[in-house]
């Protein structure tokens, strides 16, 4: 029976690995079994379907004004009008809203028009548009009027916001829907002082790349034009000499006045070890022409080789590996059947047996315990107190 | 009182001559080659007036989520087509951008799913249509997890996301079908209930 159990303890490992190797087969082909239908779900490119709906200005083509967007150069107080196109493209009839919204700095460097809900502060405030609620038929067109009325005191520079349509364009069987938007960017510039000023957050490592060396900055426009920028991350080793420059993303996006954007960048590769520095360079564009550039602090970057184990600690670790070892090793004999022994009693007077410098706890006649010949292989005399049964 | 505040954009008007020029020597050639085949054909005049430009999107119908299974995330579950057209003259590059409301099911505990638990899975490889000119729309960043300020669960948007760029000099319609939705499902998400989200996609330019 205890042959049996041995055996069976014996092949447990085995049956673990093939659970194991089982186990992992079976993930994989559910794995991959999930993978195919979210696959087979993703509809191919159709560049050829039509548009839903779509937006330009009223008088694009009709002036010397850049025709995409709306650009106005006005005065505090003043007010000016313009019209926006929706053109519904869809077969049958949409329902759109149509407002002003501050122009906002996306995660990931893009532009977006805030929500039609949100506090406007900026050019989303002082849009007005006349009908803002209409249905507009299948193939058809509108065009809605709007106002734009600056406060009586108000910064020079540009102010930005956006002319938006939007519709609802589907509904799925849960209840979810899909909300489209167009906006065209409006760009309101008050004369008078511009500065093109922008600011870097502190360059900091990114967390949880255990890999690659990430590095992330926050850039700021702290001026009252709409910028853009180019910039890298160089890093320096002990003698100063540049050992990698990575290009800061996204690249070349917009960001508004009074907005931010996050960069990041990527050193493939984890150093061995070594001694480093980081540090941003960030030139902002004003219109497309450079007007600053910006460095951030420098970041120390240390990267240290596993450190060598003290004498002492390695000596405890070793005797730790070789008491081990050898506790094993003596498991391991005690549960071959053929080194069962019995004891058998040498003395009913005394709860301990001893001669010479060994001690065996009493026991009855019948006991019967598992004792390894290698535990008293050096004591020649306990040997011969014990009696093989 | 209008004034120029932008630069004009003088890339595409060279190109809009040099197609204007292209096409009137097709239709010269194809006029030709008509009168040598059939000699009695009368010429004919083709005339059409180019539309205003645009800026315009086509979002997903809709989208269904797989099950929401409380402590566990949904597999990544694809959002549909998007395309988009910005043949607008602008001096501002064009940006897609995606936001979404809550999963919003009932008010209080475990009644909607937070969006900042939506992680988004960009398709970087926008397909640009073979009429485009200028350079390709850029992928946003890879996988992107939503975030904002929730000050009304199911209502309010999260902040939006970048889905792609085109420079200035980027016109015509671009395509994504692979950007993908995982929703990681608190554990204390009512169970057997519908919810139902708003993912708004908008295009700026």
């Amino acid at each position: 029976m205890t042959g049996r159990l041995l055996v069976a303890k014996a092949v447990r490992p085995s049956n673990r690995s093939c659970l194991l190797v089982l186990g992992c087969l079976v993930a994989t082909l559910f794995t991959m079994v999930g993978a195919i239908p979210v696959a087979a779900a993703s509809p191919t490119p159709d560049l050829t379907r039509p548009q839903l709906f779509g937006v330009h200005p009223l008088l694009q083509g009709q002036t010397t004004l850049p025709g995409g967007h709306f650009s106005f150069a006005l005065v505090a107080g003043q007010t000016a009008t313009d019209g926006v196109v929706v053109e519904n493209f869809a077969d049958q009839p949409l329902d759109f809203h149509i407002y002003g919204a501050d122009l906002l700095t996306a995660v990931g460097g893009g532009l977006a028009p805030a929500q039609a809900t949100d506090a406007m502060h900026e050019a989303g405030a002082w849009i007005v548009v006349a009908t803002p609620r209409v249905t507009i038929p299948a193939h058809s067109r509108i065009t809605s009027m709007f106002t734009i009325s600056l406060p009586s005191a108000i910064s020079p520079g540009e102010h930005l916001g956006a002319l938006v349509a939007a519709a609802l364009v589907g509904t799925s069987s849960q209840g979810s829907t899909i909300e489209a938007r167009t906006a065209l960017i409006t760009n309101i510039t008050v004369p008078g002082a511009i500065s093109p000023s922008g600011r870097l957050g502190p360059l900091s490592r990114t967390p949880g790349m255990s890999r690659d060396v990430g590095f992330a900055i926050i850039l700021s426009n702290t001026g009252n034009l709409l910028l853009t920028y180019v910039g890298s991350v160089d890093v320096l080793d002990r003698g100063g000499h540049t050992v990698a420059s990575l290009s800061l993303a996204p690249a070349s996006a917009y960001v508004v006045p009074g907005g931010h954007v996050g960069l990041d960048a990527v050193w493939p590769g984890l150093p061995s070890s070594g001694t480093y520095s980081a540090r941003a360079t960030v030139t902002i564009l004003a219109k497309g022409r450079p007007v600053a550039t910006l460095t951030s602090q420098s970041l120390p970057l240390s990267f240290a080789s596993p450190a060598p184990i003290p004498p002492a600690v390695a000596t405890a670790l070793g005797g730790f590996v070789l008491a081990a070892g050898i506790v094993i090793a003596v498991r391991r004999r005690r549960r071959r059947p053929g080194r069962r022994v019995a004891v058998k009693q040498l003395s009913h007077n005394s709860d301990w047996i001893s001669r010479d410098s060994c001690m065996l706890p009493a026991m009855t006649r019948s006991t019967t315990v598992r004792l390894s010949r290698s535990l008293f292989s050096d004591h020649a005399g306990c040997s011969s107190a014990i009696c093989i049964a | 009182m209008f004034g120029k505040t932008s630069p004009l954009s003088i890339g595409r008007r060279p190109f809009s001559l040099a197609t204007g020029v292209a096409m009137a020597g097709a239709l010269v050639l194809v006029g030709s080659s008509q009168v040598l085949a059939a000699t009695a054909a009368s010429s004919q005049t083709l005339a059409g007036t180019s539309s205003a430009g645009v800026l315009s999107v086509t979002a997903p119908a809709g989208l269904t989520l797989p099950s929401l299974v409380g402590g566990s995330s949904t597999a990544a579950t694809n959002l549909g087509s998007l395309s988009w057209t910005d043949t607008l003259n602008s001096a501002t590059a064009s940006s897609v951008t995606l936001a979404s409301t809550d999963l919003y099911f009932a008010a209080g505990v475990g009644g909607h799913i937070p969006f900042s638990n939506f992680t988004i899975s960009v398709d970087q490889a926008p397909n640009a249509n073979a009429l485009n000119s200028g350079a390709n729309a850029v992928a946003g960043a890879a996988s992107q997890v939503l975030s904002g300020v929730d000050t009304t669960p199911g209502t309010t948007y999260s902040s939006p996301i970048t889905l792609a760029t085109a420079s200035t000099t980027s016109v015509g319609t671009w395509n994504q079908a692979a950007n993908k939705i995982a929703v990681g499902v608190p554990a204390n998400t009512i169970p057997s209930s519908d919810f139902a989200a708003t993912i708004q996609y908008t295009i700026t330019g």
